[in-house]
């Protein structure tokens, strides 16, 4: 069953647990998002689809802004944040791995 | 060259908060064809969704202009301007004068509809500021409902 802190991370899906990921390794900007996502992670998500994300999680306050540098406004991971994409990672590595087990 | 500015294709409100740094990102990555298409979607997502917000504050407005010229008592449009108002702004608590303002302009608004027949007569037009009262009581009673909603979802927040 989702979490009261969860609910709109499941509903916003990938985009939004790839930002919470990414941003796992520090405070990144929108650029760096993206290229993290995509280095790191091998997906490719549009600009659009991650500001999309970006501003669901302000709004749930699972991100926060920081000081803008330049033009370029970084954002870091706050506590609930963290406390949704461990508990999120907890859930599903049983359900991957089953998936691993059976395709094997 | 000058770099096309994305941000321009979303509401201004999203533009003032994510404008400048979706267009610096934009700038240094470069925007391929899929992007485009990316960014007009959900633009045009974010713009639609915020006309369906408006609808039923629409909706609620026509009523209490259609009760204002339809119904002989003057109690309905009053009415429904308290519970319209009431309404909106207990879903929208800091909009409150906003709300009351609006719904108040139903008033006048549609009572120049009954100014058109001149055979018949009516009180001035700006006795129908009265209506302002109704409005601004409904929009009380809903920043009330609201901010006790407000404070018992989020019970950390004083």
């Amino acid at each position: 069953m989702e979490s009261q802190d969860d609910r709109g991370l499941s509903r916003y899906g990938e985009p939004a647990t790839l930002v919470l990921l990414a941003l796992m390794s520090g405070p990144k900007h929108g650029y760096a998002l993206m290229q993290s996502i995509e280095e790191e992670m091998d997906f490719k998500i549009g600009p659009g689809t991650l500001y999309g994300a970006i501003a669901k999680l302000l709004k749930m306050g699972m991100i926060r802004g920081l000081e803008s540098q330049e033009r370029a406004k970084p954002y870091e991971i706050t506590d609930q944040g963290r406390r949704v994409i461990e508990e999120y990672v907890r859930r599903w590595s049983p359900i991957i791995k089953l998936g691993q087990a059976r395709l094997a | 060259m000058k770099s096309i500015r994305w941000s321009k294709l979303y509401p201004r409100t999203w533009q003032e908060q994510f404008g400048e740094e979706f267009d610096e990102m934009n700038s240094m990555r470069g925007v391929r064809a899929k992007d485009v298409v990316d960014i007009a979607f959900h633009a045009l997502a974010l713009r639609l969704s915020g006309l369906v917000r408006a609808l039923p504050f629409l909706g609620a407005w026509i009523v209490v202009c259609f009760l204002n010229v339809c119904a002989k008592e003057v109690q309905w449009a009053a009415g429904a301007l308290v519970i319209c108002s009431a309404g909106a702004t207990a879903m929208q608590p800091k909009k409150w004068l906003r709300n009351a303002f609006g719904f108040f302009a139903a008033i006048p608004i549609s009572s120049l509809y009954l100014y058109q027949d001149t055979s018949t007569k009516h009180a001035p037009l700006y006795q129908t500021a009265v209506a302002f009262i109704p409005a601004l009581v409904g929009a009380l009673f809903g920043l009330a409902i609201g901010s006790s909603i407000g404070s018992r979802s989020n019970p950390r927040v004083s």
